[in-house]
């Protein structure tokens, strides 16, 4: 019962990470159109800078934010890069690709190849229905769950929102009604690098990354965002919260080296199902 | 060519839309060639001519989508032709398509609201975070939008979807998100195209209203005897160049626009001249 509660626990904390990196391509995709495959390596390079400030002795807090920024930044200039060349659709997905594989090699020259860890907020662990919980789960859960609940009213509820998403779904026109989509495509970016960078923050504490850990975050957060159609922040999050959970069951009660096989297993019966719904909406 | 204005009409007033000697050209063929017009403040100008007069190019010329080989653009006095759209319709130049753009997935209030951005300021994380100027405009927004619904009449339908709007409503709801962004000049690119009887008689009675209130138009329009139903004004352009230029009475007695418009023999059918 225990070992369940565990991995229910743990399963539910990187499904919030994959959501937050799922809501990372769903804000970016409903702005500009782009599939970034860049997402994962926000958090990685995020979770890096925030590791290597922490080790110069800036203390806590401090040094996440300042990751956090960071990663927003990156995303800015990989936004700049992605779509100011006015480029087709996969186009600026070959480039989030080659992008990634980019931060990659910057990443290993600079934090080098062994996975990399520090320790989260301190605090003592607590103890849920018998099983100890190290304070840093709770954070990540409650930190991504109001920045995701923020985001999605943003996006879905407000003025603003809606003109960010009039910027994919007929550009020509937004243009017209006063809206800057290239410097709206950019503020995505920027939010997309701040949504991973914010993943890479809080879970490092919980499980080291390494320089090419971005690859699997970036196929899990593009799972999760397939579930809501890469546009519903609300099904992201409920897509990760699936992807996180199964993940850690299949670790846990069958094989962690059978975790990817099945995430990408799900992740193409859902790309299947997708493009089913959209064959029939196409023929209704 | 004839682009001089006739005496009658007031010389010494400001002109709110000027383009002098505005020249664009596809691959060797002059779409708009050497096009100067005034437009004054609160009137309807028509702008007519056969397919391939160079109309919507003239407008993409105006709202910015396309940049112009020659020649200048001034808006309010200040001149607009290197300014992207974006910054134009800030300016106060809303544009209506005759290919109806909309967005899609959006209901009609929405996308109605999306045409405040040539005047609202405030950002996205200021809307994210809840901070005070997004309580101060969100409602002015929503106000403005309900307000050009009614205008458009299309209030009924508001939570409706988009594109679930049958046609003369979906051009409407164009007019709507124009008018939401407080335009000092609107553009309509054959707003009466494909439209029934009664649905017409309704975009004359708005547009006739709207010039009521002062606001300045630009129309581009196949329909002669709706043009000479609302317009002051009208500019005839053929092959890119201006051929006529009167009020509408006079335009259609007009030997060069007659020949222009498929030869004489079947002129009055075109042109409705009796």
């Amino acid at each position: 019962m225990s070992a369940f509660l565990q991995y229910l626990i743990t399963g539910i904390a990187r499904g919030f990470l994959f959501a937050l990196l799922a809501t990372g391509f769903v804000v970016i995709h409903r702005v500009t159109k782009v599939v970034n495959f860049a997402q994962g390596a926000f958090a990685v390079l995020g979770g890096f800078i925030a590791y290597s400030l922490l080790r110069a002795g800036v203390p806590h807090g401090v040094s996440e934010a300042i990751a956090v920024l960071a990663a927003a930044a990156i995303g800015l200039v990989f936004g700049a890069i992605t779509i100011l060349g006015n480029m087709t659709p996969v186009g600026s997905l070959i480039t989030t690709i080659g992008l990634a594989i980019l931060s990659e090699a910057i990443a290993m020259i600079a934090w080098g190849t062994t996975p990399l860890t520090f320790s989260g907020i301190g605090g003592p662990d607590i103890q849920v229905a018998g099983v100890f919980l190290q304070t840093q789960y709770l954070l990540l859960i409650g930190v991504s769950l109001v920045v995701l609940v923020v985001l999605w009213l943003a996006l879905d509820r407000t003025y603003v929102g809606k003109g960010m998403t009039s910027c994919a779904s007929n550009p020509y026109a937004a243009r017209l009604a006063g809206i800057n989509v290239k410097r709206m495509g950019l503020l995505s970016f920027a939010i997309g690098g701040a949504l991973g960078g914010l993943g890479g923050v809080l879970i490092m504490p919980l499980f080291p990354l390494t320089y090419d850990g971005d690859v699997s975050l970036s196929i899990l957060g593009f799972a999760a965002a397939i579930v809501g159609g890469l546009t519903s922040p609300g099904l992201a999050l409920v897509g990760g919260l699936v992807f996180g959970i199964a993940e850690q069951f299949v670790a846990g009660y069958w094989s962690p080296a059978n975790e990817s096989a099945v995430a990408l297993g799900i992740l193409l019966l859902l790309l299947l199902w997708q493009a089913r719904r959209h064959r029939s909406e196409e023929i209704a | 060519m004839a682009t001089g204005r006739a005496p009658e009409r007031g010389v010494e007033s400001i002109m709110l839309l000027e383009t002098k000697m505005l020249l664009r050209s596809f691959g060797g063929i002059r779409a708009v060639d050497e096009v100067s017009l005034s437009v004054e403040p609160g009137e309807l100008r028509a702008l007519i001519g056969p397919n391939g007069a160079g109309k919507s190019t003239l407008f993409s010329l105006v709202s910015g989508h396309l940049q112009p080989d020659k020649g200048t653009i001034s808006f309010d006095e200040r001149r607009i032709e290197r300014m992207k759209p974006a910054a134009r319709a800030r300016l106060g130049i809303a544009i209506t398509f005759q290919t109806v753009h909309l967005f899609q997935g959006m209901t009609v209030l929405e996308n109605v609201m999306v045409g405040a951005h040539s005047w609202t300021r405030h950002e996205f994380v200021e809307a994210a975070l809840r901070l005070p100027r997004y309580f101060r405009e969100e409602p002015l927004i929503r106000n403005r939008a309900l307000e050009a619904l009614l205008r458009a009449g299309l209030e009924p339908w508001a939570g409706a979807r988009a594109e679930s709007l049958p046609l003369g409503k979906q051009r409407a709801l164009q007019i709507a998100r124009a008018l939401c962004g407080r335009p000092k000049l609107l553009l309509l690119d054959e707003p009466a195209a494909g439209l029934r009887g009664e649905e017409r008689r309704v975009l004359a009675e708005l547009l006739l209203g709207l010039r009521e209130e002062g606001l300045t138009m630009v129309l581009v329009e196949h329909d002669i005897g709706f043009v000479s139903e609302v317009a002051d004004w009208v500019t005839v352009l053929d092959m890119g160049k201006v051929i006529a230029e009167g009020t509408p009475a006079h335009v259609r007695e007009n030997e060069a626009v007659i020949s222009a418009y498929l030869g004489s023999a079947t002129a009055d059918d075109v042109l409705g001249t009796r």
